[in-house]
Formats: C-alpha cells, structure tokens, sequence
C-alpha cells in the first residue's frame, strides 16, 4: 500500500508558486492511495496547457497528447484496455473549446472513465487569452480588450444535458474534498465529471478570493430534473458531487460467434 | 482470350447496381473472372446510375476504356456518364422499352449508326410475371447469353434477394427465367467472352473489404470509424467481424477523435487503425504527427477520392500523395504505402498492421475509390505471414537501472513498456523529449530524436516487398507507376508486347521512405522512363525527382512525367499512347 | 469539529500525525516550486522550514510509539478548515515573495495548530488527553515563538519586488 506522496514522479511541477494545479495533484496522490491504486495500471492522459501538465509529475503511464484530444486518446485507450485505470484531464480552454465537441460525445458515451477539467477560466499556458469559461466582463486579455462579452459554458449544466451520470464540482483550496470526489469518480461505474475551481495565479489573482465563495452543497440526486435546476441555479461555486446516476458503461460485450474472415468472400 | 466489357445504365429504381453485382456473381460461378464499378448521380436513391462489368478467362484488374455491350434500361440524365462509359461506334445496344427519351447528344449519332439499338421490352416480361423488376429479366437474357443461367444465376438471385424474402426470390426466379428465354428469338449480335477455368473456386471481393480482412488478419483489435465516401465500407467490413476476434470498433464523433481513440488504443497496445478519404486525412494530420512524435503505432488507410477539399467523393484520384508524403508538420518521417490493386489491398494493408507495431509509427496505406469500391472475380488469397508484433520492454529494469521509453539504438526503435507492466511508468510525449521521455528543448535531445525517427524507418527501402517489377528482357522503356494504376499499367504492357514493343513495368508499393536503389536498378539499361499517375501536378514525379543528385539525373534514362486527375479511369490505350508518343532515344 | 476527536485519544494521535506530516511534506513542495523558480532565498527558507517540520513530525511520532492509530481517508479528518492547520495553502505562495510574506504565513500556520491543539486541550473530557494535547500545545508555541524571533530578525526590508519581464509561453 502506497502512501499519496508515493504516488508522486518526483519530477518537479512548472506550474507558478500559488498555482490551484498543485492542489489537484495532491488530491489524485491522496486518492491513488485510497484506492490502493497499482501506479502501473493507471494512466493520466492530457491534452496541452497548464494542467496538461500533469501526467508527468505522477508515477503512473501517462500521455501528454494534442490540444483538446485527451478525451479521444482516453476513450481509445479505456476500450481497447478496458483493464486500466484512465483518467482524462486538461484545463477549461483544452476541454471546453477545441475539445468542446469531444466533451459533449464523453458525456454520452459513458465509457468507465475519469475527467477532470482544472478551470481556472483562462488560457494560461498561451498568456492570458478568455476560455470559455470565462466571465463575460473580464478585461484583461489583449485579444479581447473589451472583455468576452459573451456569456461563459456551465460546464456541469453542460455535462448534465449531454449524458453525464456522476458531476461533481471541487476547490482547489480543498484537496482533501476533491480526493473524495475523485475516490468516488473513479468508482462511479461509467464517465464521471469532476469540475475543479483551480485558481491561476498568474493571469487571474482575483481568483484567490474564490475561496470566500465556495460553499459545500451536499445535493447528490439520481434525479436529472433535480439536478438540472439545481445547476442552473447554481452561482458556479457550490462544490459536491451534484448528480450520481449510474447507467451501464459503454461498451458492453456482444454475443458474437467466431467467424471465417475469409467466408463472405467464397462464392 | 476476349475480355467484354458490358455497361448498364438506369435510373429511378431500376436496380442498375444490383443488376450488374448479380451479374458478376453468377459469371464468376460459371468460371469467368471480373471486374465491376460502378458510378452514380448525386441523388440518395432513385438517381441515375450504371454498373461497368468486365468478363473474361483470366483475372482482371482493370478496365480497358472501351464498352462492348451497353444496356440501358433507362436514359435518364446518361450524358452524365459520358466520360466514363464512352459509345463507339461498334458498341452493341440494347434498349428497355421503358428506356425513355434518348441522349439528344446521342440519338442522332446512334440513328446513323448500322446497327442501330436493339429494344427489347424487358419491363413488359417482368410486368406480365407481376413484377416490376426489368433489371432481373435483363439479367436472365444476359446471363443466358453468358452461359451462366442455371444454379450460377439462381445462386447469385438467392444471395441478393433472400433477405427480402422466399416469395421475392421466387418470382425473381421466374423472372430472370422469361428474360432467359428471350434470348433465342432475339440474339445478341456479339460474341460472348472467352470463359475460364478457375484451379479452386474464385473469390468476389471489393478492395475495401479486402483492406479490412488484411489488417482483422495481421492482428488489428481496435478500429476508430468515421464515416466518409469512400471509405465507409471498408469500416463497415470489420464492424461486423472485429468483435468476434475479442476486438472492437468505435464510431467516433469525427475524424479528430477517430485518430486520437486510434493512438489511445495503440499506446495502450492494442494494434489500431483508423480508415478515411483525403478530407478527413486533412483533418488527422495534427494526430499523425503525435503517433510519429511519440512512437505509437498507427495505421490509417486513405482511401483517396477526388479532391481538392471535398473534391469528387465518388470517383478516384492518386492526388493526396503529397498530403501522405509531405503533410505533417516539423521533420515526421513515417511510412506510406500504397495498395498496388484490389488484392494488393490485402496484401497492403496486413504489410501496414505489422511495420506500424514493429517500427512504432505512423503507416500510411494509400488505396483509392476504384480499388477501394470495384469487386473483382479473384484467386482467393494466400494467408500472408504478416503479423503486429511490438518490440517489448523487458520490465521491470534491473535494480538500480531506468527504463528508457526513447532509448537510442542502432536500429532507432526502442524497447515499449505497456500499460500494466510495472517498472516501466512514462509520459508519451507529442514534446521533444529525452531518451528517458522527459520534454526537453535541447538541441541534443532533438537531434538525437529526430535522427532515431528517422534511422528506424531507413531499412525499410531494402525490402522486397517495396514494388513490382514486371520485366520484359528486350525492354528499352520502363513504365513506372505507383497505387492502383499498376493493374491498367501490366494491361497496357500486354497490348504493347503483342504489337512488338515490350515495355517493363514498375509498380510503387512502398512510397515513403523512398527505395530509390531498386528503383535506379530497375531502370538501368532503359532508354526511357514514362510515369504514369493519376493527379494533376505529376506529385509523385515530383517527389522522385527531388530525392535524385545531380549525378543520379544525369544517369537516368530520360523522365517523361503523364500525370492526369481523374474522374476518368486510366485505359490502357491511354498509356500506351502515352509510350508510342515517347521521343525516340 | 466532531466531538470524537475530543475523546479518542488514538484518534486525535492520527490527527496529530498527519497534520505535522503534511506540514513538512508542503514545505517541502513549496521549496521545490521555489527553486524551479528561482527564488533561492524563500527555497532555503522553505527548506529549512520543512526540516523543522519534519522533526516536528518525528516527535509526535514518537508519541505513537506501540499505538495502533486508526487510518483514516484524507477527507475523514476533522480539521477547522478545509486543509490541517499547519499545511501552508497553496495560494499562499508566490514567486515573487519575500522572506517577511513567508514568514507571516508560517506564523499564522504555527498559530492556527496552536489554536487547534488548545481547543482539543480545552474541551476534552480524558484527562490523559488533555495532557497530550496541552503538552502539543506547549510545544507550538514554542514554534510560534521562535517564528516571531525570525520575523523581527529580518533585517531588510521587503523590495518593491515587480517583475519587469512579461509572462512566457512554453508551449
């Protein structure tokens, strides 16, 4: 039995000092020890930027991918190696714009795998640009001056109306919370989201006070219309596990016969 | 030894299609070979369509440009298929009385003509049986002209229609029965081909389905689709079959996820491939350039279309060559093959399965629209010895050692460590990175990368399977083709041997890395070269060319480059032309 | 705070345990963030910092010595707040930060573990409990003190510490 720190490469993150990022690695270590996780049946697959990062400083397989692939790279992987333990991460601008498309398709698909997106509402990696989950009035980004002026995703709400059936939303002033959340998403049999509200430092310094607005809410319903009005209701920083339905993942073995490859083709 | 070729044309619901798939099914049980495409308006259903059938005593793999025998069992919109099904004066027609309005192009032309058109009333048989399938009369005459109307016609009625139940099949029977006995108070003016005999009962196959029997063969157990012209049928072929092998397809959301699932699954061990046409190839490239950057095992086939952008999507063209060879970004040596006929899909594809696992990379199989989606009579295949077989990492390293994901060896492939095997954790990497698969930015890390990329593909140029050589001893002219006008090439090679001029011919398998040593060897003693590809910018003349020094070139026999798009096929009479034309040495 | 910890004296060793653990082990990141940084004074300091803790730790381990403490998820402690008391925050931290700024943080840390072991002190109802938990406490505030003497025994005072080069690109 590995203890969290165990868990850790040792090589040394790049993330700025202050980074929400560091939070969310102590919690995947803090719940691979839970789990008891074998470090070589689990793979952590990413797309690029800040919290694609990852893999690398975790002593499990990894695959650092293109930008906005990671849920591609993990549902190939989770199909053909059914076997393994993957878990899919990247940030808000990786998954919810290029890989907005894929995101949705996760969420339907339900393949027994892991997401979780380190939201910290800013293209970092790239110096500052709005992702989609920015808010629509922040000004600080030259390729928007006047702000995004367009209103942000709500990327549980989102995951909710595509399929998803465990959404879960943490802090990264939480760790400990968040490796409940990501014990319990690793169970959820099926696709399971975990929004992280992962402060950047760097480009968003106001985020710090997110601490102050998280508040616990303990609502965990099967019921999507519960829980579809709950999140969207919601004010974006109640953090839970919201809705935990499971369904059969996806995919499933067929009753299928051996075949001659070479039959069909005899006339 | 006659060859005929026999053209159907029809539209609305005729059954065109069907018409001449039933057709080669019953020839070839009654020992003919060949081959059939086919070619349609853009309607879903009920548009104009015709069926090119070609039948004769030995194997065929091309179409020679000339039609013996058109049937028409209806005129609407043919002039759209002019190109492809081109009337001579000596092609025999015949006519549905149901067959409408003639071709105002054509009628005046086919009023002068001697023989005129034959109308026979193939829809008053099939109403009269209470059916209104004139196609399957149709089928009866023609098939009784051929020979093949007993349990041949019957076996290829059954195999088509049996899903639509017994009381369908047996009128069909009957049917194709009155259309059958036609044919003795209204002959066909013409000369049934040459039947052959066949040493074990044929095979009848597209290209598409052959491409997915050779990679299910050589071991591939993951397979991302996405649907796209003309590549969809060969994704469908193994839907239906990987399962049964413990393997699995996913449809993905689009060609980005299709490639990415491909390379999860190939890093996780599992041989994957993924199929597609020239936009969706576009599409894939960012994600070939991660399977060759991070040493996954990749197979993607092109089953390439008319382009640019979304181009012809029914017809064929060899123009995404320089998309294969030179399309990824940054230096991204990988392999490109490319399928040299129907058969050659097999051989191609299972070749692919096994290079992509041995040399952790990127292979690229070439097919087109005319292999990808014609059915030919064929020898069944040989079981080919191709297997995905990976290079292992022997884990967990010894105490006190690493493992190196990026190893640098002399062969430039390194040991892989699979998911699951302890001792062996790393990060696959798109980032330049160390032999120990840390992202670096140092020179040295990325010249030792890039050159291992590289060096482990090299010995590839030294296989035998790189082309095929077809040599004439007193040749003095070479014809050097690559892909699917390898078939049409050998025909024109034939035709030009019997009219006293023997030419060889080359066939290019392997595209990328480029054998040029055995294709110098195979020039030397020529006096010209004529390349033959089917493209509008001569891509793989180019391509030679560029890989030639100076003291190479002035070496060579001289270089005629015949490069032409499609959406016409490539006759035999064309390229020997093309040789006729040559300037004398 | 759940009133378990206030009377089970195994569990509050296990409280004890991790909270001095995870201390010393976030040091220990923050120095090595530091020093990716390059900001080699607040990497020695973190350093050294974290070996203090990591001493820290071994004492109150040897207050377990024979004992069977219960394991416990990371979530099912029962700390005031979200982390243990005596972990630094993540977002405490920047690159840019002086000696002073680190220093205050450690001294609000080392306060809020003193806090934490004067309330378990206070409200226990085990006389061997309290015992332990006062002589935790005592122990902190020795810590707290010896924060404080470092803090006044800075001699310069922090730099406007901006940085002139913009944000960077890697990738």
């Amino acid at each position: 039995m590995l203890k969290a720190k165990q868990y850790k490469s040792g090589v040394k993150p790049i993330w700025c000092p202050g980074c929400g990022h560091y939070s969310v690695l102590n919690a995947i270590t803090k719940a691979f020890a839970a789990l008891e996780q074998p470090p070589e049946q689990a793979v952590l697959v990413s797309g690029i930027g800040c919290s694609s990062r990852l893999p690398a400083y975790v002593n499990s397989y990894g695959f650092h991918g293109v930008h906005g692939r990671a849920l591609p790279l993990a549902t190939g992987l989770k199909v053909a190696r059914p076997d393994l333990n993957v878990i899919a991460l990247g940030g808000d601008g990786d998954g919810f714009s290029i890989g907005g498309n894929h995101f949705l398709h996760a969420c339907r698909r339900n393949v027994d795998l892991v997401y979780v997106v380190m939201d910290n509402e800013v293209y970092g990696m790239t110096k500052g640009q709005a992702s989609p989950t920015t808010p629509e009035h922040w000004q600080h980004s030259k390729l928007t001056p006047h702000g995004p002026e367009v209103r942000p995703f709500q990327p549980c709400a989102l995951a909710l109306a595509a399929g998803a059936g465990f959404i879960a939303r943490g802090h990264s002033g939480d760790p400990n919370g968040l490796a409940q959340m990501l014990f319990a998403a690793v169970k959820h049999p099926g696709f399971a989201f975990v929004q992280v509200l992962s402060q950047c430092v760097t480009f968003c310094p106001e985020q710090v006070q997110w601490k102050e607005q998280v508040h616990a809410e303990s609502v965990c319903t099967d019921n999507p219309a519960e829980a579809a009005h709950f999140l969207h209701s919601d004010d974006g920083f109640a953090k839970g596990i919201f809705y935990c339905n499971p369904r059969t993942p996806w995919p499933q073995p067929h009753d299928s016969q051996a075949t001659d490859l070479r039959e069909g083709f005899r006339l | 030894m006659r060859n005929l070729t026999i053209a159907m044309t029809g539209s609305g619901g005729t059954g065109v299609v069907a018409l001449g798939e039933m057709l080669l099914r019953a020839a070839a049980g009654s020992g003919y070979y060949g081959i059939l495409r086919k070619t349609f308006g853009p309607q879903i259903r009920g548009g104009e369509s015709a069926a090119v059938v070609r039948l004769g005593p030995r194997p065929l793999a091309s179409f020679c440009g000339e039609i013996d025998l058109l049937l028409v069992l209806d005129w609407s919109h043919f002039q759209r298929f002019a190109d492809e099904i081109p009337l001579s004066a000596s092609t025999l027609i015949i006519e549905d009385t149901a067959a409408g309005v003639r071709p105002p192009q054509l009628a005046s032309e086919l009023l002068a003509r001697e023989q005129g058109v034959q109308v026979l009333d193939f829809s008053g048989l099939a109403q009269a049986q209470g059916s209104a399938h004139s196609n399957i009369a149709l089928l009866g005459y023609v098939a009784a002209w051929l020979g093949c109307d007993g349990e041949p016609l019957q076996s290829a009625i059954d195999h088509r229609l049996h899903k639509q139940g017994a009381e369908v099949v047996a009128l069909a029977h009957n049917v194709a029965r009155v259309g059958a006995d036609l044919l003795q108070q209204a002959p066909i003016n013409l000369q049934p081909p040459d039947v052959g005999t066949a040493a074990e009962a044929p095979w009848l196959a597209s290209g598409n389905q052959l491409a997915g029997l050779g990679a299910l063969e050589a071991g591939i157990r993951f397979v991302a689709a996405y649907p796209i012209t003309p590549a969809s049928d060969a994704l469908e072929w193994m839907a239906g079959r990987i399962e049964s092998l413990g393997g699995r397809l996913v449809q993905a959301e689009d060609e980005l996820a299709a490639v990415n699932m491909a390379i999860g699954a190939g890093f996780g061990g599992v041989p994957a491939m993924t199929a597609t046409s020239g936009p969706g190839l576009a599409l894939m490239s960012e994600a070939m350039g991660l399977a060759v950057a991070s040493e996954t095992p990749l197979v993607v086939l092109d089953v390439m279309r008319g382009g640019p952008s979304t181009g012809i999507p029914t017809k064929s063209e060899q123009s995404d060559f320089n998309l294969a060879v030179y399309g990824l970004h940054g230096d991204a040596p990988r392999v490109v093959l490319a399928s040299l006929s129907l058969a050659d899909c097999h051989f191609s594809v299972a070749w692919a399965t096994q290079l992509a696992s041995e040399r952790q990379t990127l292979v690229l199989v070439l097919s087109d629209q005319f292999l990808g989606q014609s059915m030919q009579v064929l020898p069944p295949l040989p079981a080919l010895p191709f297997q995905a077989e990976l290079s292992r990492a022997s884990l967990p390293p010894p105490a006190g050692a690493d493992y190196f994901r990026y190893l640098d060896t002399d062969s430039g492939i390194s040991p892989m460590a699979l998911p699951g095997q302890p001792g062996g954790e790393y990060t696959a990497d798109g980032l330049e990175h160390s032999q120990s698969a840390v992202p670096s930015a140092r020179a040295q890390d990325h010249e030792q990368q890039l050159a291992k990329r590289q060096r482990k593909l090299q010995s590839l140029v030294a296989s035998v399977q790189w082309g095929e050589v077809s040599a004439l001893p007193q040749a003095r002219i070479l014809i050097l083709c690559w892909g699917s006008l390898f078939p049409v090439t050998l025909e024109a090679q034939q035709r030009l041997q019997e009219r006293g001029t023997p030419v060889t011919v080359v066939g290019v398998r392997l595209l990328a890395p480029l054998p040029l040593e055995s294709l110098l060897r195979s020039m030397q003693g020529m006096a010209q070269v004529l390349l033959v590809e089917q493209n509008h910018q001569a891509q793989f003349g180019h391509y030679l060319q560029s890989h030639l020094t100076q003291a190479q070139r002035a070496g060579l026999p001289e270089l005629t480059c015949y490069s032409r798009p499609g959406p016409r096929l490539f006759t035999p009479q064309e390229i020997m032309q093309q040789v006729e034309g040559l300037p004398r040495a | 705070m759940t009133t378990a910890l206030y009377e089970d004296e195994l569990l509050f060793l296990a409280h004890s345990v991790t909270l001095e653990q995870e201390a010393a082990e976030r040091l220990y990141e923050l120095a090595d963030t530091l020093e990716v940084h390059n900001n080699r004074p607040l990497h020695t300091l973190f350093l050294e910092l974290a070996q203090l803790s990591e001493r820290h730790a071994s004492d109150v381990l040897a207050h377990c010595q024979g004992r069977q403490l219960p394991a416990l998820q990371a979530w099912e402690y029962s700390w005031p707040d979200a982390e243990s008391p005596e972990s630094f925050q993540y977002s405490q931290v920047h690159y840019l930060m002086s000696a002073e700024q680190a220093l205050q943080v450690a001294l609000e840390v080392e306060q809020n573990t003193l806090g934490f072991y004067s309330d378990v002190a206070r409200r226990t109802t085990q006389p061997s409990l309290r015992q332990l938990a006062e002589g935790f406490a005592r122990e902190e505030s020795e810590h707290v003190k010896a924060v404080q003497a470092r803090l006044q025994a800075l001699q310069c005072p922090a730099l406007n510490n901006l940085d002139l080069d913009p944000p960077h690109s890697p990738e």
